[in-house]
């Protein structure tokens, strides 16, 4: 299923400032993200996991190594380049959800769509969560997985070719979370959409293609799963 | 709509009340410039039509008597273009049914009236018929204060002789576009103008063929100072008082002055307001983005550029200075037209042209959106422009360091030390907090000068300096038996006179006409004033007013040239041997027996001052009016009730006003600040809550700051206050009137009390916010 990786990147080292304290994130990490595939990034907290999903998002840019997209580099990229690689490849779901609080389901939705290139109706991609019928309601009126799912929504709703997911069931339990996953699972096998996945919740990592573990800032296993369990029948 | 412009939306209607205090502040600042500068416009355009329309003079000079001939030689000057020749002269008016003193300036008119300058502008009736005797046209503002329309009557006395004069026409010149009492302050109703036909007044006058006023036009480009110098030489023998230009004629220079003052408050007001504002949207602003750091992060993680997000939180900025400028524009231009017929009471121009000036409403804008798009860009520029990732995590804590205060933090309870940490980590807003209110306490105070000043200048006028009940002004300098016979009234307790004697005085190259004041020794009645506003006694020898003294440059101890501009005119080198610190007006005063032997004559009186019984004064004014030498009776008391009444209303208003607009910025100031400390802090607030503090204890933490803030401000907004009360004051021509800088302690009291409470209610309704704090749901939500 793997051909040329959508993503390459070689080498990322990342640290940063907490307040007054360094912290190196990733020590040299290298990791290709092939088209179509599913993958789960495992590793606890601190590991550099969500570090790496920011960097290969575009979110942050590493300290040093190098990041390709589809053959374009990314390692130095302008603000612009960035930005203009996060509008039209790549949507994200959050594990806080993220949603601004004073737009509805579908002006949340709409937010994207408002700037992407070719996005499909906000309606639709609020369908595709099953969520239409909460279309008007604010994040406030909306429980914890159908907030998920209205972010889902809004990483679709403008058709990338990568969706990256930070702890996506993180907030929610353990029914809900299925559900989240369910519809991740659904838009990776319908559209095609190429998704990483980032959790410290190991069974997830049986409905992916690969699974990646970190640890430490580094890639400790990177194994291909023989069978990919669809969600329902994951459990944790 | 697109749903980042719906955020907008809903950001705007949630903090609907705190954009409104801020837009009312840029309203504030725009209004007090667009009426300052279009009432400022309106009242010139209104002034240079009228002069232009009624051929307002270039050159003035008043002279004892002249024969019409010498107006030939005034024509042969250079740069001469027309000369007119008047009779003016200053004679009692008693109006039907009243006791109560009056005077008018009475003009003679020439024909046809078109042709001359300085005309008369007919506003009701119409002009009398060229030789009649009786038919007058009497000033707007006097025939307003006394009810007069054309077909009332008016008695005067003229040379001895009483006539009944028949008002027809109601007018205004441009030379009384504004009329100076005899005490120097504004006084319609006991002072107007009354104008009749030359013949009939020269013939009352006795005074045939002769003339004792010129105006003179100049020609394009002309010399005034050579032309001034020219004028004085051809008038001099004709007892000439000294030509003055147009800058100089006493009308034309206050309506200068009050354009002036426009001008000034144009350049002061709007700053404040606008600064303050400007300061709000930063803190507004930099509080938004810093609660919305996580959104901003989000919105960029979706693919929303830097710019995009600097637009979408500027919008906010934009929009309530939108509001502001708007809002600003209309109350500007209510504000000049009621500034405008504010001034129309005093002020009587033929109309007030309405000038609005489109550049100065575009110029207010501007720098509106300027100070206000300013103050938002520094706050939302940082944080936009951080990476997404890093605004994806929580803000790093703020960084608390020791101090030197912890020493003595050590003697508070943990509460006070958190107050007092917060307040000192942010010195910056802190102190531009204060800064804000010292500026809303400074305006409401120095609102208040003009009122106490007001009062402070009628007090040293009439209690100190100035106690007779009644003046009397004479025809001519009479006998000293006059003051003797005045003394014998039945009813007058003390009688006194006083020698009037035009001068002008030199040292070196400069010179002032005015008047050499001859005053008993020991004056009761007049008393001068010395530095420290207390009565001084005359001393021998040349006193000045301190203003006179400064323009001729001298001091006390150094000699003047006095040239005597009546009589024989003497030239006299006389020493000065005090300054003195009256209040209106400037003029030397001497001893009347040492005036009288330097001019070599007997003692005389021209003015006559006389103190009476309170239960006589009527009795007394009707007995003077009776005397045909008394060409003014007047009543200081009435003066001063007049003057109070009149000028007084116009202070309240304005102090209201500037109170309204220091409300504006304390309740701007405060509850935008106390609303920012509740949202930021509302997890340590609902954490403190669950720990066990008290809604009470609560308020303490979230208001006294704001509190530390009102008090940093208060007493410097005191003494800002009076620097800009002083400034206001200097828009005052010191020549025409010393102000001494009053203020009241209950202005005092006020200003403070303005302030506080404006604080104090908006942090009440901050505080019932507080108490309604959802505990659950602030935990609840990550930081």
């Amino acid at each position: 299923m793997a051909d040329a990786p959508v993503i390459r990147a070689r080498a990322l080292v990342k640290t940063y400032r907490m307040g007054e304290v360094d912290v190196q994130a990733l020590r040299g990490v290298d990791f290709d993200l092939a088209q179509g595939e599913l993958v789960v990034l495992l590793g606890p907290s601190g590991s550099g996991k969500s570090t790496l999903l920011n960097i290969l998002g575009g979110l942050d840019q590493p300290t040093s190594g190098q990041l390709a997209y589809a053959g374009q580099d990314l390692s130095r990229p302008s603000e612009e380049v960035l930005t203009r690689y996060r509008r039209d490849h790549i949507g994200f779901v959050f594990q806080f959800y993220n949603l601004i609080p004073s737009l509805t389901a579908q002006e949340n939705v709409a937010l994207v769509a408002d700037i992407a290139k070719r996005p499909m109706p906000p309606d639709e991609a609020l369908g595709l969560v099953k969520l239409s019928a909460r279309r008007d309601h604010y994040p406030s009126q909306m429980s914890g997985g159908e907030q998920q799912r209205v972010a889902i929504a809004r990483a679709i709703v403008k058709r990338p070719e990568i969706l990256l997911c930070d702890e996506p069931t993180g907030a929610l339990d353990a029914a809900t979370g299925r559900l989240v996953l369910e519809v991740l699972d659904r838009v990776n096998r319908e559209l095609g959409t190429t998704i990483a996945v980032v959790t410290h919740n190991a069974p997830i990592a049986q409905m992916a293609d690969r699974v990646v573990t970190l640890a430490d800032g580094r890639i400790a296993s990177d194994e291909r799963n023989p069978r990919r369990k669809p969600p329902s029948e994951v459990s944790w | 709509m697109k749903a980042l412009e719906k955020k907008l939306v809903r950001a705007l209607v949630r903090l609907r009340y705190q954009g409104l205090t801020i837009a009312l502040l840029v309203g504030c600042g725009v209004a007090s410039f667009v009426s300052a500068v279009a009432a400022s416009a309106s009242m010139q355009a209104s002034r240079d039509a009228f002069y232009a329309e009624a051929r307002f003079g270039d050159v003035f000079d008043h002279l004892k008597r002249a024969p019409r001939s010498v107006l030939d030689r005034l024509r042969d000057l250079p740069a001469v273009a027309s000369v007119d020749g008047r009779l003016v002269d200053d004679y009692r008016i008693e109006l039907d049914g009243s006791t109560e003193p009056a005077a008018a300036r009475f003009v003679s008119l020439a024909w046809p009236e078109g042709e001359h300058l300085n005309q008369v502008k007919i506003r009701a009736g119409r002009f009398p018929e060229p030789g009649s005797a009786d038919e007058t046209i009497v000033s707007e503002a006097f025939a307003e204060a006394w009810n007069l329309r054309p077909g009332s009557s008016i008695t005067t006395v003229i040379d001895e002789r009483r006539a009944r004069l028949r008002v027809v026409g109601i007018g205004v010149s441009p030379e009384f576009a504004f009329v100076m009492g005899h005490e120097g302050l504004p006084d319609p109703r006991h002072f107007g103008i009354v104008w009749m036909d030359e013949d009939a007044l020269s013939k009352a006058m006795g005074a045939v063929g002769e003339i004792n006023d010129v105006t003179l036009e100049l020609a394009a480009l002309a010399d005034e100072g050579e032309t001034l110098r020219r004028v004085d030489r051809i008038l001099e023998p004709y007892g000439g008082l000294g030509a003055v230009g147009r800058a100089d004629q006493p009308s034309a220079k206050l309506v200068e002055q009050k354009i002036g003052q426009l001008a000034k408050l144009a350049r002061s007001l709007p700053v404040i307001f606008l600064g303050v504002a400007s300061f709000l949207l930063n803190v507004l602003l930099s509080r938004i983005v810093g609660t919305e750091r996580e959104q901003i992060a989000t919105l960029k993680a979706l693919g929303y550029r830097t710019r995009e997000l600097a637009v979408h939180y500027l919008g906010l900025a934009f929009v309530i200075c939108t509001v502001g400028v708007l809002l600003g524009v209309g109350l500007g231009v209510l504000g000049a037209k009621s500034l405008l017929r504010m001034y129309s009471l005093y002020f009587k121009f033929s109309a007030f042209l309405f000038r609005f000036d489109a550049r100065a409403i575009l110029f207010a804008s501007a720098f509106a959106f300027v100070a206000g798009l300013g103050g938002a860009v520094l706050a939302v520029r940082k944080t936009v422009r951080v990476p997404p990732a890093e605004a994806m995590r929580p803000e790093a804590p703020p960084a608390y360091r020791p101090t030197v205060f912890d020493r003595l933090y050590r003697l508070m309870s943990p509460i006070v030390r958190m107050v007092l940490r917060d307040a000192q980590r942010r010195p910056f807003r802190l102190l531009l907090s204060a800064a804000s209110i010292a500026l809303a306490t400074s305006i409401v105070l120095a609102g208040s000068v003009f009122g106490d000043s007001l009062d402070q200048v009628l007090h040293l006028q009439f209690d100190v300096s100035h106690r007779e009940t009644i003046t009397v002004t004479l025809d001519s300098p009479r006998p000293w038996r006059a003051v003797r016979d005045a003394a014998h009234i039945p009813g007058v307790m003390n009688a006194e006179g006083e020698r009037v004697v035009p001068v002008r005085l030199r040292a070196g190259p400069r010179f002032r006409t005015t008047a050499v004041l001859g005053l008993p020794e020991a004056s009761d009645l007049h008393r001068l004033l010395g530095a420290d506003q207390r009565p001084l006694a005359l001393p021998a020898g040349l006193s000045l007013s301190r203003v006179l003294a400064g323009s001729l440059d001298v001091r006390a101890g150094e000699t003047v040239d006095v040239e005597v501009l009546e009589g024989n005119r003497q030239l006299l080198r006389i020493p000065v041997s005090t300054l003195v610190d009256d209040i209106l007006g400037f003029s030397g005063y001497m001893r009347a027996p040492e005036l009288a032997h330097l001019l070599g004559e007997d003692r005389r009186a021209d003015v006559l001052l006389l103190s009476v019984d309170p239960s006589d004064v009527d009795e007394v004014t009707n007995r003077l009016n009776a005397v045909p030498a008394a060409t003014a009776v007047s009543r200081p008391v009435l003066d001063r009730s007049l003057v109070h009444a009149e000028v007084a209303d116009v202070f309240v208003i304005a102090s209201i006003l500037l109170a309204l607009f220091a409300t504006a910025i304390a309740v701007g100031v405060v509850y935008n600040n106390a609303r920012i400390a509740l949202e930021v802090r509302s997890r340590d607030l609902a954490t403190m809550r669950i720990l066990g503090f008290s809604r009470g204890e609560l308020a303490f933490v979230l208001l006294t700051e704001q509190a530390i803030q009102v008090l940093l401000g208060l007493v410097p907004g005191l003494a800002l206050g009076r620097a800009f009360a002083g400034l206001w004051l200097t828009s005052i021509d010191r020549e025409l009137l010393r102000v001494p800088l009053t203020i009241a302690p209950r202005s005092y009291v006020a200003a403070l009390c303005i302030v506080v409470f404006a604080a104090f209610a908006s942090a009440l309704i901050v505080r019932r916010k507080s108490d309604e704090l959802d505990l659950v749901a602030v935990l609840k939500a990550r930081d």
